[in-house]
């Protein structure tokens, strides 16, 4: 009696309790066990059991062969992020003269492989392609020329990228000022101007500050005067204004509000554009971790559809409050809605640096309907300690990969005066399970730049843009050069 | 009681509630009624009946997953390995009587020892390098030198641990 003399059924059970590695392994052992797991029900069970996004379609009608790579590439990826150390796999520094005028976050890279410049007080956007070195205009002002940009990048359903950018021009020959929305979609075929509209002077304030962009809407707020201003339905392209402020927890909030006592923050979704509130003047009211309370909004598209009102004005739909640091979240799940409880649970990732250590948190906001006889749902918060690198790593970016697990690098200066980054996993992808994450060992970047031919001097990972496209991770940087030019650093990791 | 005759003609006799945790056996004695004939069990030695027996005895009286139950049961099934202390020490056999059990729990269609098997069998798998699964279980390594490196090749990845 040996292992393969089991019967089929049999084998299949034992391989029910494996993982995809081990799979792996018995399919190296001998030809009736590599046979054995070339059958699809294995691959089907596998699948219904790892924590991986559904694919379009039935399960049943997924050929094996998609059913294992994602698998394989999951655990692949999985086992060279987090297991082991980052490595450099290339490394390369570009420079324009065309970029000198560069400065802040007015730029922007898609998927690791376009940058995206706007030509300050020039009237192009130009567009490069890092693998082929391609140069593409992507929007031209005419007759006028480009004062500031703000963009933020989104997935597209069909797996490309869309960029939206809210772009401040001025006209050469006047002193007038507009606002135009672009949307840049990205594929295989290069970038592609899907629209551009115009945002009437009323609806948008002059000091453009956060643009965030979830699957369907996108919002924008004014730091000037300190109001929430903007959202767009991508899908119809209709603007909406937010409803003046009010609020059931604070009933000072309107007054308030406008009197930039709060801090603010929005994040658009698929489903909803939330608004978190931290008054500036309670310092006192923080929390053990840091978190100061936080009063959070949910706003909606009308229900009732768009009125006459131009531009029509979104819902106040949730109202809730909790302890969080909403400076430093950023969406990691878009949102997921429950159809039989009517909830909608949306993630966020947060980091707090304390003891020179930076811990990092997942925290599930769920937006309730209203009960009975409430006007506004409830909002709650559930908090979940993921992982912590030693230091202050002050900067941190992620995208979500194939396998619906947040992927991203968070990058720190050590006492050494070397700049390391950590590679890091999140699950996000359950709607009621705590989020999980894990942290690989990290690599500093610094000591690789001063033993290869590599212009060191790296202080400005503020301005860091991160792509992952499932096996590497791509990091962009903006550098000072020689004679203060803008120089791109572009280094891979693996 | 219960009379079982086994492949080497050893008859046993078990109480019905714990022969019954063998849902071909229930299912038999549902079947044909109260009955004092013996049950022939072709397929299983007396060695490995009384095994079975042993971890029937044990469980005596644990209610016994329906056939509904099953879909549910699996999302927990799945994603451990765990073995209780007690079949933990039960299944500590040689690897000959290991597939026997195995053999015999799914003959006689008792699930919960069937995963016993099952995950022992699994455990001694996991964290193991392709060579040394064959050495545990003594497989004769059949590719050819080509078909080796080339299978080699598409999944060294996960040799590396």
């Amino acid at each position: 009696m040996t292992l393969t003399s089991l019967p089929h059924d049999v084998l299949y059970r034992v391989l029910s309790f494996l993982s995809v590695r081990e799979i792996i392994c018995l399919r190296l052992a001998c030809k009736d066990l590599r046979d054995l797991t070339f059958h699809t029900a294995i691959w089907h069970d596998a699948y219904t059991h790892a924590k991986l996004p559904r694919p379009l379609g039935p399960l049943d009608s997924q050929s094996r062969e998609f059913l294992e790579i994602t698998l394989v590439k999951s655990t692949q990826v999985g086992v060279k992020w987090n297991k082991q150390a980052l490595t450099i796999t290339s490394k390369a520094t570009w420079f324009e003269p065309e970029w000198s005028a560069l400065q802040g976050d007015h730029w922007e890279v898609v998927a690791g492989l376009w940058l995206v410049i706007p030509h300050i007080s020039g009237p192009d956007i130009l567009c490069y392609d890092l693998e082929r070195g391609l140069r593409h205009v992507i929007y031209h002002a005419e007759g006028a020329q480009i004062l500031s940009f703000k963009s933020a990048t989104s997935e597209a359903a069909d797996g490309g990228c869309i960029m939206h950018a809210i772009v401040m021009e001025s006209a050469r020959n006047s002193v007038s000022f507009s606002h135009k929305l672009l949307s840049i979609r990205f594929s295989s075929d290069g970038p592609l101007l899907e629209f551009s509209m115009v945002i009437p002077g009323d609806v948008i304030g002059m000091g453009m500050s956060q643009l965030s962009a979830g699957k369907r809407l996108l919002c924008m707020s004014d730091h000037l005067t300190g109001t929430l201003n903007l959202a767009v339905d991508t899908l119809t392209r209709v603007l909406y204004r937010f409803p003046l402020p009010s609020s059931i927890i604070d009933p000072k909030f309107d007054v308030t509000c406008a009197q930039e006592t709060y801090l603010k923050r929005l994040i658009a979704t698929e489903t909803h554009i939330l608004a978190m509130f931290t008054p500036l003047t309670m310092v006192s009211q923080l929390d053990e971790g840091g978190n100061c309370r936080a009063i959070i909004q949910a706003f909606a598209l009308p229900s009732a559809g768009i009125t006459s009102a131009s531009p029509p004005t979104l819902e106040l739909t949730h109202e809730g409050h909790c302890y969080l640091d909403i400076e430093r979240v950023s969406l990691l799940c878009d949102s997921i809605t429950n159809a039989v409880t009517g909830q909608t649970q949306i993630k966020f990732l947060t980091h707090c640096m304390r003891l020179n250590l930076t811990k990092y948190f997942a925290h599930r906001v769920t937006l309730s309907p209203p009960l009975p006889g409430q006007k506004l749902g409830n909002i709650y918060l559930s908090t979940e300690q993921l992982f912590s690198v030693p230091g202050y790593a002050n900067t941190m970016k992620f995208t979500t990969s194939f396998d619906g697990h947040a992927r991203g690098i968070c990058v720190l200066h050590n006492e050494r005066d070397g700049t390391e980054f950590y590679g890091f996993t999140i699950d996000a992808s359950g709607m009621d399970k705590p989020c999980s994450g894990v942290v690989g060992p990290g690599v500093d970047i610094k000591e690789v730049e001063a033993t290869e031919s590599f212009p060191s001097y790296l202080r400005m990972t503020w301005n860091v843009k991160l792509a992952f496209n499932g096996y590497l991770g791509r990091i962009c940087y903006r550098k000072r050069g020689q004679a203060g030019r803008n120089v791109l650093a572009v280094v891979d990791l693996a | 009681m219960v009379h079982l005759v086994t492949s080497d003609n050893v008859e046993f006799v078990v109480d019905k509630e714990v022969v019954e945790r063998s849902v071909l056996i229930k299912n038999m004695l549902e079947d044909v009624g109260e009955t004092d004939q013996s049950i022939p069990l072709a397929n299983v030695s007396s060695a490995v009946l009384r095994k079975v027996i042993e971890y029937c005895e044990h469980h005596r009286g644990e209610p016994l997953p329906s056939a509904d139950a099953d879909q549910n049961q699996d999302e927990t099934r799945k994603r451990t390995t765990d073995i209780s202390e007690w079949d933990q020490k039960f299944i500590t056999v040689d690897q000959e009587m290991l597939f026997e059990i195995i053999l015999a729990a799914n003959y006689l269609d008792i699930k919960s020892l069937l995963d016993v098997g099952c995950k022992t069998v699994a455990n001694m798998i996991k964290g193991k390098t392709p060579d040394e699964i064959r050495r545990l279980f003594n497989i004769v390594n059949d590719f050819t030198p080509e078909e080796e490196a080339q299978i080699k090749k598409e999944n060294e990845w996960a040799e590396d641990r």
